[in-house]
């Protein structure tokens, strides 16, 4: 659905920030971009909807059959305070689509994005939550079949981001391709099928988040009585490959002599220990460099 | 092209409607300063001159356009929607016309109404006969209305932060005001003045309108000030138009 390759892109007067980053979204899938605070996240998905001021270079090739421009939840909200949650969807789609479409548009998204109690109410008189969410569905009111989204999960409460990811799930049912950019690992977990990682202006494809994920060394989670009679639950942050690696790392975790255990289970670390460990995700980026 | 426009009016429209404070500005405020000041600031003293002096007011805080076109084009970067609005790439033009549009409208209908005031309650005199005299008004007024949107929308394409705009557009109402002869008519002005005078709007505005009701109504004198207008006030929206990016990032207050 949408193609990017060999992405360059700087501001006016600076270094380049992105150096030949690439990206494939593909129907039905949704890809999770990681990387660390300033390495450009925004900047590429800005570069990708040719909405930010620089100099691109670069190949973005979309599906001829992708209708209107593609669909943008930036990171801040955006939202005219002074109209109501329905004038804001009609601006939006007013803004995207043909002018016949718009009021079922419209409605479609008040639906789709649980907006009714909120049509008729102005903007500033939502809260942070709603605001978020209501932004995301102005950004989507026209059904782009590609969406980006920037931290979208910033400022929503369970119910809402609960909302967010089945509606996710969703898209992907539908056909539509997402990316996501997110602040907490558990969110690209639940949001995303795949992972790429953003480094120093240059793009890593790790496949399958389940996949990559399976591939790492696992790790063990240690249920122990201690010496005063105590129940504790231990993690072990060492990858486990022996029983000599088990031992050290759980001496390394404080597990003493007198401690006994009661069980043992070791699995596939999440995407949270991985960052936990490397949070600029460099060890899956050098892996990945031929 | 037309839906663009329509929908970017649509946003400034509510914005002007629900907002209600541009009404003190451009209402209010000239209303009660040129009563308070009365004729005796122009430097005028024969009949109508009670008259000319709402006009002159009214022209001055007419400007207050150029603040109220700031509004509109810095209200994208101040509710974060500039990016999706430079996602859509809307047409510049049309961009341009539909943020424009309304504070014209509000620009316009404000000199409309301190015209007819002057006519009908002050007794400002249109030397032209009723039907001529209200066509020159409206040849000068319009195009006069088009300078101030035109120079907040050029003013918006130069400067990056809200807070400098804004300061300047207080600035450019007060000073080219006074010197265009606004308030106290350009002969009273000194010299200099006089002489900076002429490159301002206001002063071929006044010229006009002094022309058509306190003058002879000589066609020739409202028709050179008002092409000299329009060509001003196309000249400074083409001018923004090809430098307008929307993409170009702005500071809202």
């Amino acid at each position: 659905m949408l193609a990017v390759e060999d992405l360059w892109f700087r501001y006016p007067g600076g270094t380049p920030v992105l150096r030949g980053a690439s990206l494939r979204l593909q129907a039905g899938l949704a890809v999770g971009l990681l990387g660390a605070n300033g390495s450009g996240k925004s900047t590429l998905l800005g570069a990708v909807t040719g909405s930010i001021e620089g100099e691109r270079d670069g190949v973005i090739r979309v599906d001829p059959g992708t209708a209107g421009p593609i669909g943008f939840a930036t990171q801040d909200v955006a939202l005219y305070p002074h109209l109501t949650v329905e004038e804001n969807l009609t601006h939006a789609a007013r803004l995207a689509t043909r002018r016949w479409r718009v009021g079922g548009l419209v409605a479609q998204a008040i639906e789709e994005f649980d907006l009714g109690g909120l049509r008729d109410r102005s903007a500033r008189f939502l809260s942070g939550g709603q605001r978020r969410i209501v932004h995301i569905a102005c950004s989507f009111v026209h059904r782009p079949a590609v969406r980006l989204l920037d931290e979208p999960t910033t400022a929503l409460d369970f119910a809402t981001r609960q909302k967010l990811i089945t509606l996710v799930g969703d898209w992907r049912a539908e056909g539509i391709a997402t990316l996501v950019t997110a602040h907490y690992p558990e969110d690209v977990e639940e949001l995303c099928s795949s992972i790429t990682v953003l480094s120093e202006g240059r793009t890593y494809d790790l496949g399958s988040l389940r996949d990559y994920l399976g591939r790492q060394r696992r790790l063990g989670y240690v249920e122990h009585v201690t010496g005063d009679g105590i129940v504790k639950h231990t993690e072990l942050c060492s990858p486990l490959g022996s029983i000599d690696d088990f031992l050290r790392a759980a001496e390394d975790a404080g597990i003493g002599g007198q401690d006994v255990v009661r069980a043992v289970e070791v699995k596939p670390p999440s995407l949270r220990d991985l960052l936990r460990r490397d949070p600029s995700l460099r060890a899956a980026v050098t892996e990945e460099t031929p | 092209m037309i839906a663009v426009i329509g929908t970017f009016a649509l946003i400034e429209y509510r914005a002007l409607v629900r907002a209600r404070f541009p009404f003190v500005w451009f209402l209010v405020l000239p209303a009660v300063t040129s009563a308070i000041l009365g004729p005796a600031v122009a430097g005028l003293s024969e009949a109508g001159a009670t008259g000319r002096v709402t006009v002159g007011f009214g022209v001055m805080f007419s400007y207050m356009t150029v603040n109220y076109v700031g509004r509109a084009l810095y209200r994208e970067f101040d509710t974060h929607t500039w990016r999706r609005t430079a996602t859509a790439a809307p047409p510049k033009a049309g961009y341009l016309l539909g943020k424009c549009l309304p504070v014209l409208t509000v620009g316009l209908g404000q000199l409309l109404v301190f015209a007819t005031f002057a006519v009908t309650v002050l007794g400002l005199p249109l030397r032209a006969g009723a039907a001529a005299g209200i066509a020159q008004l409206m040849l000068v007024l319009v195009p006069f209305a088009i300078t101030g949107v035109a120079t907040g929308a050029l003013l918006y394409t130069v400067i990056r932060r809200a807070e400098v705009y804004f300061s300047l557009t207080y600035l450019i109402l007060m000073v080219l005001g006074a010197l265009g002869g606004a308030i106290v008519a350009s002969p009273q002005l000194p010299g200099w003045s006089q002489a900076a005078g002429l490159v301002t709007p206001h002063f071929w505005a006044m010229r006009a309108v002094d022309e058509a009701t306190l003058g002879t109504g000589d066609w020739s004198v409202v028709l050179e000030s008002s092409a000299l207008l329009f060509l001003f006030g196309a000249a400074l929206t083409a001018l923004a138009a090809v430098r307008l990016d929307p993409r170009k990032e702005r500071y809202a207050i």
